[in-house]
């Protein structure tokens, strides 16, 4: 994942890129950062994130594959579809769970 | 005959209760969305001289106790007596599924797999290997196609034959890793040594995994306190040792394990392709489109309700008219006269008043039913959720809040899929103040009444609106200071689209349908039991005015009038209509209908009177206006003489800022019971004397009587009080406080109170629907 401009269908008419993306050196960011339509695999759940027991209990394990689906309107939801189901969560509690690229 | 108890787990939405319903034969409904089980429902059946009680549990994703429904899950499982589990998977997301499973299996009770949607699964592409998988779990599998009777068939004869033998397919034993497993074990081994009688069915393991997660319904069990602090050591020792988060830890592994299974076992046979589910919420979730189509969806579903019912409206009114007309035909109005008049006017009347609504409740509900079982609710809550945070609510609040605007005590109910307390009790407190269905009747009355038809469906939609601004302000004040704290973390799932089945629509609508229904036979029928006496009692026997002779003079008048050869030509002429006619004859005069009969005939052309029966009619006329007159007059006086009079002349001195008058408040006041009640009553007060059929219409009085402004005040008021008492007793057991409901109800009517005053005030002096305009 680079900083470069973004090639998501959800920028529309490129207004402005996504939010700047705090890379980590090795690798990972949040998934509150992934932008809509890219997957990436979960590679932790910050232990200081709230409902990380909720989330790992619908499949958000480290090594679990999930793709950011869409972004609810007025901020907020975001959709991820992990195992095969659509979950929705809020982009706050999406914070705390870390991502890789595939 | 032996009896079994057999518990019914699974994912939300995997279609347990469309087992259950196809199992029991009872009819619990079926939403497309997470959450439509939230208490635990039982059912009996027979199968082979074996009695099965069969119990419906919520969904949940896990056993960690980390919703209500998971909790409520864990209560029931670990009681004794259960002596199979029926794990429902939706076959279509096995791994999520089957990660329940692997928890469910460590409690030791005999467990039956049922691999449900299996027909959805096999157009995904997915092929199991049966044998293979019912060795990793240690349980029977089969395959069903829940909504459907005969996909349950293999289900039925497997239950059977498991409950025989209860045969043993070996203990599936899932391991965590050697460095959780000692942990476990240790807990486990302290937990032997307590002893405890009311979980010795259940092996210690279950309990130890469940401590080392921090699993909350367990840490709060006194049983298990003695233990508390050894598996705070382990955690601890695992941390520091191995790194390892205990919290999450036991879901990463059993996630891996399950993902071994699922390779192991299930293949693909074609190339997963992308849903039609999924192509559908490209648009209808779409950032920019999924607001407005959302919007337009909500304006089809209330359109649906009001414009299609309408003409069904029109043949229940006919129905009581006539069930009215039949008892007063067959009882004569000397026995028992006082029963007689409470039966067809009180009681019929006033229910009756009522059941006109039932289509548009039943619609409304049939809508709804459309969204939730088609599964775009979920959708819904999801578009709804950032403007819903606005108002520090959440997007989970939103199904029910829709709910209310059919009827408030279903909805209240619905507030259960909530998680958070205290978003819970916001959404039940404001809840009242979305328009629901038992207000639709005020507004269905008093709009056409006041407003040209280009205004209705304006004024109906800020009606609905002022409701739904003033709950959300409500929903961010309450949160901000009685119910401040930080909300609880949200995941809801977005289920696929579904074709929701015509039985199960049916069912749906019917189930809250029922709820209207009994209202109407209870809280209804009461009220206008006691509202008929207030209205009739005290009876008044000595007028101000002698009105009877003066009208039997006038009638004598009439009759005077109308001369013989007129009266033998209307007669014999085929010109009146046998209604007509027979009035006529009874009568000897020339009465409204009659005349008003003529009148059209002479339009028409049909009918062509000579000047002086042209005159005669005119007189005719004047007199039946000055007869109505009267009676209206004597029938005011009695009814101020009436409790209803006196209490509402009593309360009109306290209404008068709010532009009502003593009939209006002794509706609204009767309208707290149940807002229904609100049109029957308004109808009683102004109803004509004897001349039932011949009354003019409610809202023409109703126009010359008030005007717009206080029209529209009078549906503020109602909008912003409680609808019904059922609401109340509702609001309390849902809150589980008196003290809350109550003054919950007061709050409202203070609210309303001081709302319309404001209105009504500004309105008079800015001179705002004062005068009717465009009619």
């Amino acid at each position: 994942m680079s900083k470069k401009s973004c090639s998501c269908s959800c920028c529309g008419s490129g207004k402005e890129p996504h939010a700047e993306y705090t890379i980590s050196s090795d690798g990972t960011f949040s998934l509150a950062e992934l932008p809509v339509g890219a997957a990436a695999t979960v590679v932790k759940i910050l232990p200081q994130s709230r409902g990380r027991k909720k989330f790992a209990d619908v499949g958000l394990v480290p090594g679990a594959e999930l793709l950011l689906e869409a972004q609810a309107p007025f901020g907020g939801l975001l959709r991820v579809k992990v195992l095969d189901s659509s979950m929705a969560l809020h982009k706050g509690d999406a914070e705390g769970i870390i991502l890789k690229q595939n | 005959m032996k009896k079994f108890k057999v518990a019914l787990t699974g994912n939300p939405n995997c279609g347990k209760t469309c087992i259950f319903n196809a199992l029991t034969g009872a009819r619990q409904h079926v939403g497309n969305y997470p959450g439509v089980t939230v208490e635990s429902k039982s059912g009996h059946f027979t199968l082979n001289d074996m009695e099965i009680e069969l119990i419906d549990l919520p969904g949940v994703y896990s056993l960690s106790s980390s919703s209500p429904e998971e909790e409520v899950v864990f209560e029931e499982l670990t009681k004794k007596g259960i002596d199979l589990i029926v794990n429902v998977i939706d076959s279509t997301i096995p791994q999520r599924s089957l990660y329940l499973t692997t928890q469910l299996a460590e409690l030791h009770i005999p467990m039956l797999l049922a691999f449900n949607m299996s027909d959805d699964a096999k157009k995904k592409g997915f092929d199991f290997n049966i044998s293979k998988l019912e060795k990793y779990f240690g349980s029977p599998i089969v395959q069903t196609v829940g909504c459907r009777a005969h996909g349950v068939r293999p289900l039925l004869r497997r239950l059977s034959s498991t409950l025989t033998e209860l045969e043993d397919h070996g203990v599936p034993m899932l391991t965590y890793g050697q460095d959780i497993d000692d942990a476990i074990e240790a807990v486990a081994e302290k937990i032997e040594k307590l002893q405890l009688k009311k979980y010795e069915h259940i092996p210690p393991r279950f309990f130890a995994i469940k401590l080392l997660e921090h699993d909350s319904c367990v840490m709060k069990l006194p049983e298990f306190k003695p233990v508390l602090d050894a598996a705070e050591e382990e955690i601890k020792h695992l941390w520091n040792k191995h790194a390892i988060d205990a919290d999450t830890f036991m879901a990463d592994r059993r996630y891996a394990m399950l993902a071994g299974a699922c390779r192991d076992t299930i293949t693909f046979t074609q190339e997963k392709r992308r849903e039609i589910s999924d192509k559908i919420d490209v648009v209808l979730t779409n950032k920019y489109l999924g607001l407005p189509i959302f919007l337009a969806i909500m304006y089809l579903t209330f359109w649906f309700t009001f414009t299609l019912a309408e003409p069904l409206m029109g043949y229940i009114e006919d129905l009581f008219g006539w069930i009215s007309d039949l008892i007063k035909s067959f009882w004569a109005p000397e026995s028992l006269p006082v029963l007689r008049h409470l039966v067809t006017d009180g009681i019929i009347g006033g229910v009756g008043g009522v059941l006109v609504f039932l289509p548009n409740i039943l619609f409304l509900f049939f809508a709804i039913a459309i969204l939730e079982d088609s599964g775009y609710m979920a959708r819904a809550a999801f578009i709804m959720d950032g403007i819903m945070r606005r108002f520090k609510l959440q997007g989970r609040s939103f199904v029910p809040l829709v709910l209310g605007f059919g009827c408030t005590v279903p909805a209240i109910m619905a507030t259960r899929t909530i998680e958070s307390e205290r978003d819970r009790n916001v959404t039940i407190l404001v809840l009242p103040l979305m328009s629901c269905g038992a207000r639709l009747p005020i507004y269905a009355l008093i709009i056409p009444a006041f407003f040209a038809a280009k205004y209705q469906a304006t004024v109906m939609w800020i009606i609905y609106i002022i409701g739904v601004v003033i709950a959300l302000i409500a929903a961010r004040l309450l949160k901000s200071t009685l119910f401040k704290g930080e909300g609880e973390v949200c995941l809801m799932e977005l289920p696929p689209y579904r074709l929701p089945t015509l039985k199960s629509l049916m069912l749906h609508m019917w189930d809250r349908g029922r709820m209207y229904l009994q209202k109407a036979g209870t809280i209804i029928l009461a009220t206008s039991v006691i509202l008929y006496i207030c209205n009739t009692y005290p009876q008044k026997k000595e007028f101000s005015v002698n009105y009877d002779a003066q009208t039997s003079q006038l009638k004598s008048e009439a009759e005077k009038l109308l001369s013989p050869a007129f009266f033998t030509k209307l007669e014999k002429s085929k010109l009146l209509s046998e209604k007509a006619k027979k009035e006529l004859e009874e009568e000897k005069i020339l009465t409204s209908a009659v005349l008003e009969e003529l009148g059209n005939l002479e339009k028409e052309k049909k009918f062509l009177p000579s000047p002086a029966e042209k005159l005669l009619m005119e007189k005719a006329e004047e007199l039946n206006e000055k007869i109505t007159k009267l009676e209206n007059t004597k029938k005011a006086e009695a009814i101020e003489y009436t409790v209803s009079g006196r209490v509402g002349k009593f309360l009109a001195v306290f209404f008068r800022p709010t532009g009502f008058d003593w009939k209006i408040c002794t509706a609204t006041i009767g309208a707290l019971a149940a807002k229904e009640v609100f049109v029957s009553q308004l109808g009683i007060l102004y109803a004509e004397g004897e001349a039932d059929e011949e009354s003019v219409p409610l809202r023409k009085q109703l126009r010359e009587h008030y005007s717009p402004l206080q029209g529209f005040c009078v549906m503020l008021f109602c909008l912003l009080t409680i609808p019904c008492l059922a609401t109340i007793a509702v609001m309390k057991r849902e809150m589980n406080s008196w003290k809350m409901a109550v003054s919950a109800a007061m709050g409202f009517f203070l609210l309303a109170y001081i709302a319309t005053t404001i209105v009504f005030q500004l309105g008079t002096i800015l001179r705002i629907g004062t005068k009717i305009a465009g009619l």
